[in-house]
This record gives structure tokens, sequence and C-alpha cells, in this order.
């Protein structure tokens, strides 16, 4: 056997074993997503409650949802409203916690893991406690707010407190994006801020000329992983508001949702759907064009 | 014979694979569902899901060579599911389904329409308590069979009046009694403040804002809105009097958390049927209550469970068997007391003697009987969006104090929006 033909066959069963460890894969991306992806682009197109058949009405759910439709932007209004305020305050504070457990402090490693440890507690179990703690008669919230004088707000049950008290919450989960912030300041190089140190630059100095820039990268991946999250919120409103009061929570997620599987409007909900999808990926695009300025890649 | 080839060995191996795999998953598919087997589906709490279990092992017992089998979840994922399941061909040949799932889906054409079995077997409707056949009863078929009702009152904190000094509620008690008890009882301030009442009306449950005086914001069979009809305002005003006028009641969403009738801190809540067990476990020795029927100035909202037939079911005629057997065998109706009221007026003749003694006193006889006007309060599907209007508008009142009128206005409005599209 020459050395063409042995390097053909390794080839040709280095192609098969692709295929053959990509299978179980692919086939679950083609039958669990890109499959049922399609079809909800197909069931937007149509009036559908889920059971009968399908009938092509074009535009029409496009139309009802930007023209006459009372709830959409209401809800996407909230769903920006809840969004900014989380990304903005969870990128702040994670930020500061990282810059804070990246210091030469005592019990460095306990903070680390204090921090952090909010973050793998999450889903309904958290929400529950959370709806309890923010009770506006018994929750231990108000309890502790009046404790020091103050009356608590009614959180949950308040049109103007339900989104902070939503923001609020998840400020309390900020553990990933610190431990990625992190890893991000650890990898600043010491020697750039020994300089500026050396060039007599304070603190802030350092912070806002070497830190920010050097990890505008970590910074710009924790915004995007932010935005994508909270625009999509959908567990929390569910389980803790039920999108109330006074639909002030009815957040594009629980919208579509309610849409779909509780007024058995399939089809509108799929245009629904389609419409968040195409919203986070502008925003994302939007972020990604803004960044092109303001991020440095250290070495490029 | 041609040779054994290493390349035939895996060609054939991957055929094998293949087809064990195809097999595989058509019998996995399958399993749910055997030929000869139908196929029950119910939902509820775990102490539901062991009685509906007896009851099928009775059925069995006295059908000998019956096969079924079961499928349950809770309450809101078996209704979620449903649909899907009319439409895959998959739901239960026979299913136990609320008073408000039979006309919400019953566009979905999931129900079998059981008008000919009911004639064929000539099944009387005054077997069952009064008003059980009137969820079932949509477009002149008879989709469900009644199986329990839930009887509705007022439950109400005896140690808690008793230490307030206010006299207990009595039955035949009028609306303006009701408002006496419930302003007199405030008291204290903070995390141990008493209210009056419990308000079970407002973010969950806007049907019975609606139903108290007997309204519904819309008529189920004529698609049209009724949302500003005198008993629907009389109504909402009520709310509104309780939480704001009287200070009686929280708001919408207060103390809706934590804090329920089990923490003592309610003077009165709405008693349904199948709380009972819950309240029994909850409250324990903490404190006594007991219950009363409704003002009788008040309606309420009908609520019941019942057992239907699968449209799509292949064996109808067992399914039907079987549904007669929950509805109408007094044992099989006996078992089900500890989770509601037997529907079947032989089955509580005797007392219920399911429940406990302490459970056996309370004015079961008088809370059936209001039962007869009770209002199905139509859910599923465009309704559902109907009733959320509702419950937004209701918050609205109760939190921020919106006019009554201008709250129904706009859930005329609206409603009529969802309805026409």
């Amino acid at each position: 056997m020459n050395v063409t033909m042995y390097w053909r066959r390794l080839r040709r069963s280095e192609s098969a074993a692709f295929w053959l460890f990509l299978a179980p894969w692919l086939a679950g991306f083609l039958g669990l997503t890109l499959g049922p992806m399609l079809f909800s682009l197909f069931a937007a197109f149509t009036r559908w409650n889920g059971v009968g058949t399908p009938h092509w009405i074009g535009l029409q759910n496009f139309r009802v949802m930007f023209t006459s439709d009372l709830d959409f932007w209401p809800s996407l209004g909230h769903t920006f409203l809840y969004a900014g305020a989380r990304v903005a305050l969870g990128t702040v504070l994670a930020l500061a916690l990282a810059a804070m457990v990246n210091t030469r402090i005592v019990g460095r490693t306990f903070f680390r893991t204090v921090f952090f440890l909010p973050a793998i507690v999450t889903g309904v179990p958290l929400f529950v406690v959370w709806s309890w703690m923010l009770d506006p008669s018994g929750g231990v919230l108000n309890y502790l707010l009046g404790k020091v004088g103050i009356q608590g707000p009614e959180w949950l049950a308040s049109s103007t407190w339900a989104i902070p008290a939503l923001v609020l919450m998840s400020l309390t989960a900020t553990g990933g994006a610190m431990i990625v912030f992190l890893s991000g300041l650890q990898d600043i190089p010491l020697e750039l801020r020994d300089a500026a140190l050396v060039d007599g630059a304070g603190w802030w100095q350092r912070f806002r000329r070497i830190t920010v820039p050097l990890l505008s990268p970590v910074i710009l991946f924790n915004v995007i992983m932010g935005l994508i999250g909270s625009l999509q919120v959908f567990a929390e409103p569910y389980v803790m508001t039920g999108g109330g009061p006074e639909h002030t929570t009815y957040f594009l997620g629980l919208y579509l949702y309610n849409e779909a599987f509780w007024y058995s409007n399939v089809g509108y909900a799929s245009a629904l759907a389609w419409v968040q999808f195409l919203v986070v990926v502008v925003l994302t695009v939007v972020v990604l064009r803004f960044s092109r300025r303001h991020v440095h890649h250290l070495g490029s | 014979m041609r040779p054994l080839t290493r390349r035939r060995v895996l060609r054939a191996g991957a055929a094998l694979g293949t087809s064990a795999a195809i097999a595989g998953s058509t019998a996995a598919c399958g399993a749910s569902r055997r030929k000869d087997e139908l196929v029950f589906g119910f939902h509820g709490d775990t102490v539901s899901i062991g009685i509906y279990r007896r009851i099928v092992e009775l059925y069995r017992r006295r059908n000998p060579g019956a096969r079924i089998s079961y499928t349950y979840a809770d309450s809101l994922g078996f209704f979620q599911r449903l649909p899907l399941m009319f439409r895959a061909g998959t739901a239960p040949d026979v299913m136990i389904v609320a008073e408000s799932w039979v006309s919400g889906l019953s566009q979905l054409g999931g129900y079998a329409d059981l008008s000919s079995f009911v004639r064929r077997d000539g099944v009387r409707e005054d077997q069952w308590l009064p008003g059980s056949l009137n969820p079932a009863r949509i477009e002149g078929r008879v989709l469900c069979l009644p199986v329990i009702v839930y009887p509705k009152g007022v439950t109400y904190n005896k140690t808690l009046l008793d230490k307030l000094g206010i006299p207990l509620p009595r039955g035949g008690w009028s609306e303006r009694d009701f408002l006496e008890t419930a302003a007199a009882a405030p008291s204290g301030s903070g995390v141990r403040r008493t209210w009056g009442m419990r308000n079970a009306f407002g973010t969950n449950q806007p049907y019975d804002v609606a139903t108290v005086h007997g309204g519904l914001p819309f008529d189920p069979l004529t698609r049209r809105m009724t949302a500003t009809d005198g008993r629907m305002v009389s109504a909402l005003q009520l709310m509104h009097d309780l939480v704001h006028t009287r200070r009686a009641m929280p708001a919408a969403g207060q103390t809706q958390y934590a804090v329920d009738f089990t923490s003592g801190l309610f003077a009165m809540d709405l008693f349904y049927g199948y709380a009972l067990s819950y309240l029994r476990q909850q409250i324990a020795e903490r404190f006594e209550w007991g219950v009363v029927p409704y003002p009788k100035e008040w309606i309420g909202t009908y609520q019941n469970n019942n057992v239907a037939v699968f449209e799509g079911s292949k064996r109808k005629e067992e399914a039907w068997h079987f549904a007669t057997f929950i509805a109408t065998d007094p044992d099989a109706q006996r078992l089900l007391e500890p989770v509601g009221t037997p529907a079947l007026r032989t089955a509580l003749k005797g007392g219920q003697q399911g429940l406990s003694a302490e459970d056996r006193v309370l004015p079961w006889a008088r809370m059936i009987a209001g039962m007869e006007h009770q209002l199905v309060a139509y859910q599923g599907g465009i309704f559902n969006k109907v009733w959320d209007v509702l419950g937004q508008q209701v918050q609205a009142v109760e939190n921020r104090g919106a006019p009554v009128r201008q709250a129904l206005d706009v859930v005329q409005e609206r409603g009529t929006q969802i309805l026409r599209a």
C-alpha cells in the first residue's frame, strides 16, 4: 500500500468517525432545535391554536402586534427597562465585587466563595424564597427595614416597585459575572499598573486608564451574555408575579408563553418569539458595533 | 454463500443497530397506549393521585380482565398539556377535567359528545347534586359526567373573633353582617396586623370577584362582553370598599405570598371544598375555625371535577363504561370524599363517612344547596385573556383605588376587542 492510498483511507475513516461522533448532537439539533425553529417560523405566519390546522394569514400576526396589540409595546418596554437596569447594575456590581476580592484582603477566598454562592442556587426555589422575603407585611426585608425606622414598599404588590424588586433579586446572583471579571483582572499585566504607579497615577486613574480598557473585552462579554439572558426573562415573573401587578412585570417572554399555552394562540406566540429573537440579535449587533471603538484587546 | 468480510459484518451491524433504534423508539412511543388497555388521566395532589389509583383498583376488581393504565400530573400541568395531547392524539381515553376546562377546551374537539351514551343507557341527571351537569352542557352536547363538587363558603377564625369580642358568623347571614364582621376585625400593625378578610379574589381568582353577585364579564355562548353589568359593578365595588373604605382586606397581591388564612392573621377567608385537608393539616391545633355558607346575597363560582372521554379514543365503549363507573358507583364516589364532595346523591346518604368527625359537622348541606345557582367561569383559550384583563383591572381598583366604573369600562372595551379578534 503506497502512502497516498494510506492517507486517503485514513482520511475516509476519520471522516466517518467525525460524522459518527457528531451524529447524536446533529440529530438532537435538527430534531429539537432547528426543526422546531423552522416550524415556528412557519407558524408565525398562520392562525393556529395548536390543535387544528394552521391557516396561512401572511403578515397579519405582525401587523396586529405592531399596530393594535395593547400588550405588545408595554411588555417590550418593561422588558427593556428590566434588562437595562439588570445589566447595568449587575455589571457594575460584579466588577466592584471582583475588584474587591482581587485585592490582598484578609479572608479573600471566603468572600469569593460567599459572593459566588447565590449564583449556584437558581430557579424556582430561589424565586419562591424571594417572594416570601419581599412579602409586604410578613417578609423579612420589610421587617428589617422596619427595624431601622423605614416603612418598606409593597415590592411585588406595587406597580412602581415590582421591577426594581426583580432587579434587586437578580443582583444577588452576580457571582458568575464576578468570576469572569476576576479572571479578567488577574490577566492584566502587573507591570502596567506598577509603571503607572511609578508615574504617579492614583487609584482612580489606574482603574480608569488601565483596568477598564484592558478589561473591556470581558465587560463586553458580560454585557452581551447579561443582555441575552435578561431579554428572555421568564421564570421570575412567572413564579413571583404572574405578570402583575397591573401587568408591570408582563415581560415579553411571559407574554408569548401566555399566548401559546394559556390563550391557545400558538401562531401569534410564534410571531412574538421571532420578534423577541430579532430584538436580541439586533441589540447584540448594536453592542458589538458600539464596542469596536471602546473595546481594547491586549496585543492587538 | 459469500464470504463473511469485515465490511459485511460492519454493514450488518449498522443495519441491525438502526433497526433496533427505530423499533425501540416506536415501542417507546406506543408504550403509554397499548392496544388492549384503557388510559386514564387525572390530576391533583398526592392524596388525589392515591384516591384515583384506588378507584382504578376497585374497577379492576369489579371487572376482571379490564386493563387500565393511568397517567397523572399536577392540575396546572395537566390542563396545559391537554391541548397538545388532543392535537397529538395521545390524550387519555378517560380523563378527569375541572369544570372550567370543559368549556374552555371544548372548541378544540377533544372531548367526545356523550349525549348518545346518556340517552342509550338512560343515565338520569337527578342522581347527582343540583347543577352538577351545568359545566358539561356545551352547545347541546354533554361533554362529561360529574365526579366531585366543591361546595363554597366562608371560613372564619373562631379563636381570633372570640379574642376580639366579635360575634361568630352564622348561617343565613347577610352581606351586611359579613361587612360588619370584616370591618371589626382589623387590629395591630406591621407583620402581626390582623385583617377582617383574606383577599382570595383579586390576583389569581378574578372569577370569584365577578361571580360574587352572580355576574360574568362575558357571555360565553354569544361571545358578548357583559363586564359593565350591574352585578359586576356591585361585586367590584364590594372589593373596593373592603380594601379602601373599611380597610378590612389587603389589596390584591399584598400578603398573598407567605401569609394565608392558616397564619391566623385573618378573621375570614373564602372556603373551597378542595382545601379542606390543607386547612386541617396547616392549622392543626393552633386555632379553632369553622365554616359558614356564603352570605345570602352571594352566588359564587361553580367548581367541580368531571370525567370526560377523549374524542380520539379507539375504545369509546370501554371508556364510557369506566367513566360512568367513576360518576355513578357509590363505592367509587365514597372513595373521593377526602378530596371533594361526591357528586352522586346516594354516596352522600348517611353523611360523609370518609370525613373526620369535625369535618362532617360543617354545613355541607347548605353549601351544596347554594351550588345550584353558582356560575361556571368559562376558561381556556381566548376567555383566559379576558379573565387576565379583568384580573388586571381588579388589581388597579384594589391597589390604587381606580374607579370601579372606569376599570370595568376598560374590561368591556378590551374584552370586546379580544373576543372579536
